[in-house]
């Protein structure tokens, strides 16, 4: 096994559709890295922007926020509003020199195989970008 | 958590088996949980779920004095249900519960032994510092309006209502036309089994009419509902009449002698209403109205024949629309279909050619009721000799509705032989895609009629034209078609052509959609909670949809989905109560200042500003608890209940360290 | 719509002054609300004038905002209860763009007021205007003559340099003197009907308000090049967390910025808030992973968690920076996520109080949009 940079994920999944498409991909045993850790969220929409600074304030590598497809909300538009939330974030996290480390995916409840690619993804993106620069302060 | 008890934490770390123990070092995980701040007791076990599993747990609370419970198992959508049970029935708020997922997002899906345990340990870590932070919650139930509204008077919404009514339950059926009846009153006979449909359904409107739990609101409209599930207020608007109800006798006077001849919209425009009119004579109730539009009294300002040859003094020109709030528990929409019109299809002829009729039209013609007193005639009087039948119009066409509308194939062979009983010598041509006969006796039908020397030609009708190529051809109607099982293509000419058109979602779906919270499916219909397992159910619990509104039906699975969306309702009045979401947001008002962020976000429109006090408030009933509001307010005045941010907060912590 | 103008005699203030003396004596407002001269000179404070006669006193071309913007004021006296007596309020630019904010977000009620804007060409930070008055100089005239003489003041606050709004048009009336190449006239522009109004009842003197439009354009577009340049400037300082913490290392967590910040209305600063400190244990897990760990996190989450939740409504105003006792550079963070952040959603904070802000209504076209494209 390679001793190297091994990224932290944190995952918010809404328990509608991704949250039940990352059981589905376990149901399927799909393997994919163990780097990401979940946090189950009723809705994407109730993603708080300050959550996901938080999350790179303590030291997470990436974080990838996954919910339903467009037009399959439970709540309507929990997606949308992520979505326009998420447009923002990512110029910010540019700036604090944490571009490319938020991720925000769509995955239904049966896309167990497309969850495994998003990590399976999304980890080699991370290694390629390195460790979180937060951590590194005050080395 | 001022004045609560010192957390101590249970931790339960399940082997599933093999299935969770077999990649990861269960005796590990329980050795590092047993490390955490606050754990009391960390334990782990073959099956969790089992009885003895559950008997562990409940011990620990019973004996430990345990107050917060962690298990490490399979997915919560299996088991969470389960361990919140088995707190609850050892006296612990079963909310002060949290579960790991090492199962479905651990030992399934990651092979390395050593990666697995790590991130079981940090999953477990998770939950017991998320844990420390939860709160008691309670499940509020409120009472359930034992009243039923039901939306549309066809044959769905009359078996509705009849069925909630006869189990002792109050109905408001309301129903936009001055009568109710629908389409299905508009038909001659029905399909396979040939019964005359308002002889069917004229018994099942009358009982409507007359049954004490049923408040029959005809000429009305829903104008908009608010409320919750089991506590709906809906406002309806009834339209003025201008003819006293109490007072009519339905005696017909009026209709006889007013002047005015408007087109009748039940007889598809063939034949003539008055101004003042019922719009058939089985109608209920069988009390005109007065047709505002055409009327001479409100058009010109004079004329008054009805109000002075009425008997009773049942008209009354000021009588003004008025508006109703009503209070029900549930309510089911059957608002039904409308039919498309061909004349978008140019190459068919309809509205160019007279005796190019839709399928409707041809069966008001049957009816003896009719235009026509049920005779077949063409525009000129005479009887048609050949008759063609178009199958599929505007239905299997991606330029109109992709959908089958499932009743064309059926009522076109209907039809043919109501044609082949009235003109034995006629001849009758069906030109279809696929025959369709799905249903009890449908297919039994389809070979009685194939055996009534109907001619059935497999082919898609290019054009109906009057422009003849032969003497033959002259003074007719010229299917041209392409015959595919012969593959040629061919012109027949005939007297008269009947388009089987589609079934298509009523031009005010999305309207109506609005107003009771409901979505569309991709066709234009309702959308249903689930296709199979919830087919009558929709996105709003206590609101449910049956018969053609939700997509194509034919009589016998319309009054089915009656019969199914009264049971649900009987069903959700009878339990009594209804569960409110628990992972509410509870706002601060001390730290609220009512921007309104909150507002615009939420889907249900629970939230509301309080002018006065400038603070947001939530009408907890309407909640589904998805937190946008919560994510959206900047102040963090909302707390989550259920998804605190000191509970979130801690679990990422956790998780990105 | 008609516009008028007084003569400029004296300067300015005096001329300035006659109008407002004029609202005063017709009855037009009950009081007026704007910066008058403080006790030294040497700032300008908040003042409720209704007397015709203390009127003044009031130094409405001041080139400084005292502490706090105008906009947080007009919020603080009418967000509870409306007010009862009309009250004309003189703010500038920025202050009407934070007012504006603060309407969409319910925190201003506009009920009897009278939004009375002036021309700004800039404002010097609160200890400059004294310096500069210690120093016998008249910072209002200092203003003009570099606006007469068409430069920038080095000694502006940074984002007034960076400023696009010197006037705005949203004012019931505005009282200018951008259009002038010499100080001739004061006009009285009026921007509403209800503007129109007031003026269309007072005897002042019609005008056209020569070449205004033209030099408002030309001021935009220097202004606009000069936060091209300090975007890409900053942009060297920022992308990189440790420049970042470089820049916020001074930081002694007194929260100044916020408190003054007309954006951030809320009561209580969720960051203030013990639900988001971040437990000892956690700094002790970080601090065993590295073996020394700098506590700065508690200042980012604060400095960015608060851009998050204003940049978009951020009306440039500064007050951030100039209130800050350690001389934190914030403009060099906020400007360019509040610009980037705006062009995101189209969205030009504190122009027209019916423009909502992202987010505050959900458009169902857009929504739509989204559900179509995936």
């Amino acid at each position: 096994m390679e001793r190297g940079f091994n990224p932290n994920i944190i995952g918010f999944l809404c328990q509608w559709c991704a949250y039940a498409g990352a059981d589905l991909a376990g149901t399927s045993r799909v393997k994919y890295p163990s780097n990401i850790k979940i946090v189950r969220l009723p809705c994407t929409g109730r993603v708080d922007p300050v959550y996901v600074l938080r999350a790179f304030l303590g030291g997470a590598d990436g974080v990838l926020v996954a919910g339903c497809h467009p037009g399959d909300c439970h709540y309507k538009r929990g997606n949308y509003l992520m979505s326009q939330r998420y447009m923002v974030l990512q110029r910010i996290l540019d700036i604090l020199g944490l571009g490319g480390r938020l991720k925000l995916e769509w995955v239904s409840a049966s896309e167990g195989g497309k969850f495994a690619e998003v990590v399976k993804g999304f980890v080699e993106e991370l290694k390629s970008l390195g460790p979180n620069p937060i951590r590194e302060l005050g080395k | 958590m001022e004045g609560v008890e010192k957390p101590r934490i249970g931790v339960y770390i399940c082997h599933c088996g093999t299935n969770i123990a077999g990649v990861v070092n269960v005796k590990e995980v329980v050795r590092f949980a047993s490390k955490l701040r606050d754990v009391e007791v960390a334990r782990d076990y073959t099956y969790m779920c089992s009885n003895p599993g559950q008997e562990l747990i409940k011990r620990d609370i019973w004996e430990l004095g345990v107050n917060r419970v962690v298990v490490a198992s399979c997915s919560p959508s299996l088991h969470e249900k389960t361990f919140m049970g088995t707190c609850e029935e050892a006296g612990l708020n079963p909310f002060l519960f949290q579960m790991a997922n090492i199962r479905e997002q651990v030992s399934w899906v990651h092979e390395n032994s050593f990666e697995a345990t790590e991130k079981a340990k940090k999953l477990v870590e998770a939950a017991v510092n998320r844990v420390r932070n939860h709160e008691s919650l309670h499940i509020k139930k409120l009472g359930v309006v034992p009243a039923v509204l039901v939306v549309g008077g066809g044959i769905t919404g009359i078996e509705a209502a009849l069925k909630v009514a006869n189990s002792g339950k109050k109905v408001y059926l309301v129903e936009r036309e001055p009568s109710i009846g629908g389409h299905m009153a508009q038909l001659d006979k029905t399909f396979p089994t040939l019964d005359c449909s308002s002889c069917i359904l004229t018994p099942k409107m009358v009982e409507v009419g007359q049954h004490e739990n049923i408040e029959l609101l005809t000429y009305s409209e829903v104008l908009g509902v608010s409320g919750f599930p089991g506590n709906f207020k809906v406002k309806i608007k009834r339209k003025a009449r201008h003819v006293d109800m109490d007072k009519c006798t339905g005696c017909g006077l009026c209709q006889e002698k007013c002047p005015t001849r408007v087109p009748s919209e039940f007889n598809c425009g063939l034949g003539v209403r008055k101004a003042i009119y019922t719009p058939f004579p089985q109608a209920v109730p069988n009390v005109p109205v007065i047709d505002t539009e055409h009327c001479l009294h409100f058009t010109k300002g004079v004329c008054g024949v009805c109000e002075r040859v009425c008997p009773v003094k049942a008209i009354n020109y000021e009588q003004l629309d008025e508006t109703l709030e009503v209070e029900v528990g549930a309510i089911i929409i059957a608002t039904g279909f409308e039919v498309f019109n061909p004349s978008v299809m140019t190459h068919f002829g309809y509205g160019k050619y007279e005796n190019v009729l839709t399928g409707l039209e041809f069966e008001r013609m049957c009816s003896p009721s009719g235009p026509t007193g049920g005779k077949i005639l063409l525009r000129n009087g005479r009887e048609p000799g050949r008759i063609a039948i178009i199958h599929c119009v505007g239905s299997r066409d991606e330029n109109y509705h992709e959908y089958c509308s499932r009743v064309c194939c059926m009522y076109s062979m209907k039809h043919a032989h109501l044609i082949r009983e009235k003109l034995p010598n006629a001849k009758i041509y069906e030109f279809y895609i696929d025959i369709r006969a799905f249903g009890k006796g449908y297919e039994e039908f389809f070979n009685r009629v194939l055996m009534e020397g109907v001619t059935f030609i497999r082919g898609k009708v290019a054009e109906v034209t009057d422009y003849a190529e032969s003497p033959e051809e002259e003074g007719k109607l010229i299917v041209k078609f392409e015959d595919t099982l012969l593959g040629l293509v061919r012109r027949l000419p005939v007297d008269m052509v009947i388009l089987a058109v589609a079934v298509e979602p009523r031009k005010d779906a999305e309207e109506v959609a609005k107003i009771f919270g409901l979505s569309l499916s991709g066709d234009g219909f309702f959308l249903e909670k689930h296709p199979k397992l919830a087919p009558v159910g929709t996105s709003v619990e206590g609101v449910f949809v049956a018969g053609a509104c939700q997509g194509p039906k034919d009589i016998p699975d319309s009054v089915a989905q009656g019969s199914a969306a009264a049971a649900e309702a009987i069903s959700l009045i009878d339990r009594g109560e209804v569960e409110i979401e628990p992972f509410t947001p509870e706002i601060d008002e001390n730290i609220c200042v009512g921007c309104g962020r909150c507002i615009a976000v939420c889907p249900q429109e629970a939230l509301t500003l309080d002018e006065e006090r400038k603070v947001a408030v939530l009408e907890e009933a309407f909640c589904k608890g998805c937190g946008m509001c919560v994510a959206s307010c900047p102040s963090q005045a909302i707390t989550h209940k259920g998804y605190t941010a000191r509970e979130l907060l801690a679990e990422i912590d956790t998780l990105a360290g | 719509m008609k516009a008028y103008c007084v003569s400029v005699v004296v300067g300015y203030r005096e001329s300035a002054n006659v109008f407002l003396k004029e609202l005063l004596r017709k009855k037009v407002v009950d009081a007026l609300l704007a910066p008058a001269e403080s006790e030294t000179g040497k700032s300008v404070t908040w003042t409720l004038v209704t007397e015709p006669g203390e009127v003044d006193k009031l130094n409405v071309f001041a080139p400084i905002i005292p502490g706090y913007s105008g906009a947080t004021l007009v919020s603080e006296i009418t967000r509870e209860t409306p007010l009862s007596k009309r009250v004309g309020v003189v703010l500038k630019p920025c202050e009407i763009k934070a007012l504006i904010e603060l309407v969409k977000f319910g925190q201003v009620n506009m009920d009897n007021l009278v939004l009375i804007g002036t021309d700004c060409y800039g404002t010097y930070h609160v200890l400059k205007y004294g310096e500069m008055v210690g120093e016998g100089k008249n910072p209002t005239e200092e203003m003009l003559r570099h606006y007469f003489s068409g430069v920038e003041d080095e000694n502006f606050r940074v984002h007034c340099k960076l400023c696009d709004n010197p006037v705005h048009e949203a004012a019931d009336i505005t009282m200018g003197f951008i259009g002038n190449s010499e100080p001739e006239k004061l006009f009285l522009i009026p921007n509403t009907s209800k503007g129109q109004g007031i003026l269309g009842e007072l005897n002042f003197i019609e005008d056209n308000v020569q070449g205004r439009e033209m030099k408002i354009k030309e001021i935009e577009k220097r202004r606009r090049g000069n936060r091209e340049k300090f975007i890409s400037s900053s942009e060297r300082e920022i992308g990189d967390i440790k420049k970042l913490s470089g820049i916020l290392e001074n930081c002694i967590n007194c929260h100044n910025c916020m408190e003054v910040c007309p954006i951030c209305f809320c009561k209580e600063c969720f960051f203030d808030s013990d639900r988001y400190s971040f437990v000892m244990e956690r700094y002790m897990k970080w601090d065993a992973d590295k073996g020394a760990y700098p506590l700065p996190t508690g200042k980012l989450q604060f400095h960015i968690g608060r851009m998050i939740h204003m940049a978009t409504s951020c009306v440039g105003c500064g007050l951030c920076e100039q209130s800050c006792p350690m001389d934190v550079e914030l403009s060099k963070i906020l400007v360019p996520l509040a610009i980037e952040a705006q062009r995101v959603y189209s969205y030009k904070p504190g122009m027209k109080i019916d423009e909502k802000p992202p987010l505050m209504v959900i458009d169902e076209s857009e929504l739509e949009k989204f559900i179509e494209e995936g």
